[in-house]
């Protein structure tokens, strides 16, 4: 059975008493260790499907099999505990607590996932570490570059061990050369098994992954494997 | 997530903007310090009328002539008149009572060799010294021999004594009033002032029986002082004592009573209700202002709501639930609540010393006020705190983390 199992999954937004659909019917499957992207114009419905993928929010319609188990349906402190311990989000904007330093923002998931203190900041560390940011540990985010601050928010969503990494345009405040440093993380990453699921609509980030699915209003409009 | 992560999470957030977590607490402290100074102020009001009460006697009903109406004019005290017969009378036929004892005083001067002082001259019993609760510090008490033989003995106040002796020692010195010698025989314990503000301990005792027939000359006692058996029997005796009362002043049903009976426990439910009027006024004011300051806790913590939106939105993302949420917030505007509460008491209780010290009231400070201005901040604080606290929880994370 594959990791990941999307069937006739739809999304409807209503603004203003009027339908708008999102997603109009997926069906997609990912399997553990892939390194998948998805592509598509704005409105394309890639943030849609992406948020549900992330359990960010709910389909309107369609199953969802994350792990042998449907999460579609589920109750908010569950799709709360997926994205504390199944689910790494990486941002293209980072979303990281300005007020709180490197290693707080990292601590963060082991925070909600009832991690004690002293637990918390070694493996918070050991995680910054693993990202090069060992000498970053007390920066605030302001103090840091954006490649920096993209790779404390990497170590953030990899501190809880989670079976995916999905990264939602994370190159898209980068530099060129940044970017690079950022995508051979990832490939990295992959290379260590873990599943990536990336959104973006630059070519050039969507050759690092090894499957590209091409999204158009809310439809799949082709398949690309590599 | 542990408490003190919680507690962690919310200081960090309140030190950012210090200067606002400030005046937001200002509500609750007035509030919490006014609660403390009012609950200090009625709390020694209550303490001081106590011992004042205590001071006086208790469970006690005083028994006068009542007011009589002739011709059109009320007059006062002029029914008719007790005896020593109604004291023992009222001993004897009323279950109720405890003990009994005449009351007669009278104003006259006193004079030793070289001083003299004008004075109470009050006629005892021995019952009068058990339900006064009034003892000598030195000599002895008068005695039922010294009420039946009327022998010319007397005990000297306080008061008294420091105006007509000096530091001498009084006993077995003599006093005369009007030209009637008296041989101290002892000294009586300090009592202080009256709720009324007399000074007890200005006077002299005599045996009831030699203040009406060598001082005063007359067959009359002013009234008859009683005390009952315990707090709860002040009714029974005061209908004992008015029926009983009735039947010996030969009253018919439709006549009114000649006589009046005062029980002091009436006087102390006047005093506790003026007390609780101060109480009232005060506790007005604090609960005012613990209403605003709730508000005002309110009120922030919706600004920093919104202000966090983003913030609420990455916790969402990284797994905090819906609980994580509601708790952050409410902890943290408890945190406000208990903090204004903590510096209320500690201002409350400053100001209570003060207007002890300026006013000269007597203030008490009891545990139990301090522990119902914690738990008043805490309950403001949760309740206050709820709506906003919710309002965070519920919040899509997607949408959170879109806003600017």
């Amino acid at each position: 059975m594959s990791f990941i199992q999307l069937s006739e999954i739809k999304k409807d937004y209503y603004l203003d008493g009027v339908v708008v659909p999102a997603l109009r019917g997926i069906d997609l499957e990912i399997q553990q260790g892939e390194f998948f992207c998805m592509m598509g114009a704005s409105g394309s419905g890639k943030s849609t499907l992406m948020n549900l993928i992330s359990c960010m929010d709910r389909p309107t319609s369609g199953k969802y099999i994350l792990e042998g188990r449907d999460v579609a349906n589920l109750d908010k402190n569950s799709l709360a505990r997926l994205r504390n311990k199944t689910v790494g989000l990486v941002f293209q904007n980072f979303n990281l607590l300005s007020s709180a330093t490197a290693l707080e923002n990292v601590e963060l998931p082991l925070l909600y996932g009832g991690i004690y203190p002293a637990e918390r900041s070694k493996i918070a560390k050991q995680f910054l570490e693993k990202v090069g940011l060992g000498d970053r540990f007390h920066h605030y985010p302001t103090q840091l570059s954006g490649g920096q601050q993209q790779r404390v928010a990497i170590a953030r969503a990899l501190v809880n061990n989670p079976k995916i990494l999905m990264a939602d345009e994370p190159t898209g405040n980068l530099d060129s050369q940044t970017s690079e440093d950022i995508m051979a993380m990832l490939t990295q990453l992959n290379k260590e098994g873990l599943t990536i699921v990336l959104v973006t609509h630059e070519p050039d980030v969507a050759r690092y992954a090894k499957r590209v699915v091409h999204l158009k209003d809310g439809k799949i409009l082709k398949e690309e494997r590599k | 997530m542990t408490f003190s992560s919680f507690l962690k999470v919310a200081f960090t957030a309140l030190s950012r903007n210090r200067l606002r977590a400030f005046l937001t607490v200002l509500g609750i402290l007035i509030g919490v310090g006014a609660v403390i100074a009012m609950m200090a102020i009625g709390n020694g009001a209550k303490a001081k009328l106590e011992e004042q009460m205590n001071s006086m006697g208790t469970n006690m009903l005083f028994i006068h002539p009542g007011t009589v109406t002739s011709g059109g004019i009320r007059q006062w005290g002029a029914g008719q008149r007790f005896y020593p017969s109604d004291v023992k009378a009222i001993k004897q036929n009323c279950p109720s009572v405890a003990y009994a004892a005449p009351t007669i005083q009278r104003v006259e001067t006193a004079t030793t060799g070289h001083e003299n002082w004008t004075t109470q001259i009050i006629g005892v019993s021995p019952d009068y010294f058990i339900i006064r609760n009034w003892n000598v510090v030195a000599g002895r008490l008068i005695t039922h021999q010294d009420v039946s033989g009327g022998a010319l003995v007397c005990l000297m106040g306080q008061t008294a004594m420091q105006n007509l002796f000096g530091s001498e020692d009084p006993i077995g010195k003599i006093v005369q009033i009007k030209d009637v010698p008296l041989r101290v025989v002892g000294v009586l314990a300090k009592k202080g002032e009256t709720p009324f503000g007399q000074d007890q301990d200005d006077c002299i005792m005599v045996p009831y029986t030699t203040l009406m027939r060598r001082i005063v000359g007359t067959p009359n006692i002013g009234g008859v002082m009683v005390s009952a058996t315990s707090s709860k029997t002040i009714p029974e005796a005061e209908a004992e004592i008015s029926a009983l009362l009735r039947q010996r002043h030969h009253l018919a049903p439709w006549q009114p009573d000649d006589f009046m009976i005062v029980s002091l426990n009436a006087f102390v439910q006047m005093k506790e209700a003026a007390t609780s009027v101060i109480m009232l006024l005060l506790g007005s004011v604090a609960g005012i202002s613990l209403l605003v300051g709730g508000i005002g806790i309110m009120n922030i913590m919706l600004v920093s709501v919104t202000e966090r939106t983003r913030e609420i939105g990455i916790r969402m993302a990284v797994g905090a639930t819906e609980k994580d949420i509601l708790l952050q917030f409410l902890i943290e505007s408890l945190v406000l609540s208990l903090v204004g509460g903590i510096l209320g008491m500690i201002l409350g209780s400053g100001a209570a010393i003060v207007i002890s010290k300026v006013a000269g009231w007597d203030v008490v400070i009891s545990p139990g006020s301090i522990l119902l201005a914690f738990t008043f901040s805490a309950v403001i604080g949760i309740f206050f705190g709820y709506y906003p606290a919710m309002k965070a929880s519920q919040l899509d994370p997607i949408e959170a983390l879109r806003y600017q």
